[in-house]
């Protein structure tokens, strides 16, 4: 399984379940690249694209709720940021995303 | 050689075909992509299984057992296979879940290859796939 091809088919598919909640792919070329980077050695390691920055329970019913894009999980908070934790996605309005702030869910 | 395969009206967008052809009755999956026909090997990369059984999301073409991902394009394996979610280890019964176990096992040590891909031309609405 080449990384480059698996980024490609991450990109297709996550944009096709992002696009109808009203997000799109981060502007930060750089850095969407190197978050599907990490999902994909993620996924080869552990078996699903789970998102980089949160930590893994080993309960599958939780974790299966941080795999990317795990947007409908956290809805509300991320609606709230404009922005989904590792800012990997971005509401559709948002041209600078440095620019959103980041809260925990518990200040939701 | 070329082989007659299918009708172009027979796949409908977005949808696969499995088909038969050669001197060695190949087994084959035809694939429509945004107006195009992708021939690939119909048996999974992984364990053999019936990929016209999967399912197609544009050019990815997802294995029905363990959800292994190929491109059509090119027949690349895009994604390893996964474990299914065995609900509640207590409601398992112990000769079961050594089954799975074991599988489990096996499914992880099998290595995934790339799907075969043939050439594949159209004409006069009669699709011919090159083996």
């Amino acid at each position: 399984m080449g990384t480059a091809e698996r980024k490609e088919s991450l990109r297709y598919l996550y944009d096709k379940v992002v696009d109808p909640l009203g997000f799109k792919f981060t502007p930060d070329a750089a850095l969407a690249e190197e978050l599907l980077e990490q999902e994909v050695k993620l996924e080869q390691d552990l078996g699903a694209p789970y998102c980089p920055c949160q930590m893994r329970s080993r309960v599958r019913g939780e974790d299966m709720r941080i795999v990317c894009p795990c947007i409908p999980f956290h809805r509300a908070h991320f609606d709230k940021m404009k922005r989904c934790w590792c800012g990997l996605f971005v509401h559709k309005d948002v041209t600078d995303p440095d620019s959103l702030p980041q809260f925990p869910p518990d200040e939701e | 050689m070329w082989h007659e395969v299918a009708k172009l009206d027979d796949i409908a967008p977005g949808g696969m075909k499995y088909v038969r052809a050669g001197e060695d009755d190949r087994e084959i999956c035809l694939c429509e992509y945004e107006g195009d026909i992708f021939a690939v090997s119909r048996r999974c990369g992984h364990e053999n299984a019936p990929l016209d059984q999967g399912a197609l999301e544009g050019w990815i073409l997802t294995c029905p057992l363990h959800d292994g991902q190929f491109d059509i394009r090119t027949g690349a394996n895009l994604a390893w296979p996964i474990d299914h979610d065995m609900g509640d280890p207590a409601a398992i019964p112990e000769p079961v879940k050594r089954w799975f176990k074991l599988e489990q096992r096996l499914q992880w040590k099998t290595r995934v290859h790339d799907l075969h891909t043939y050439e594949v031309r159209v004409a006069d609405g009669t699709i011919e796939v090159e083996i």
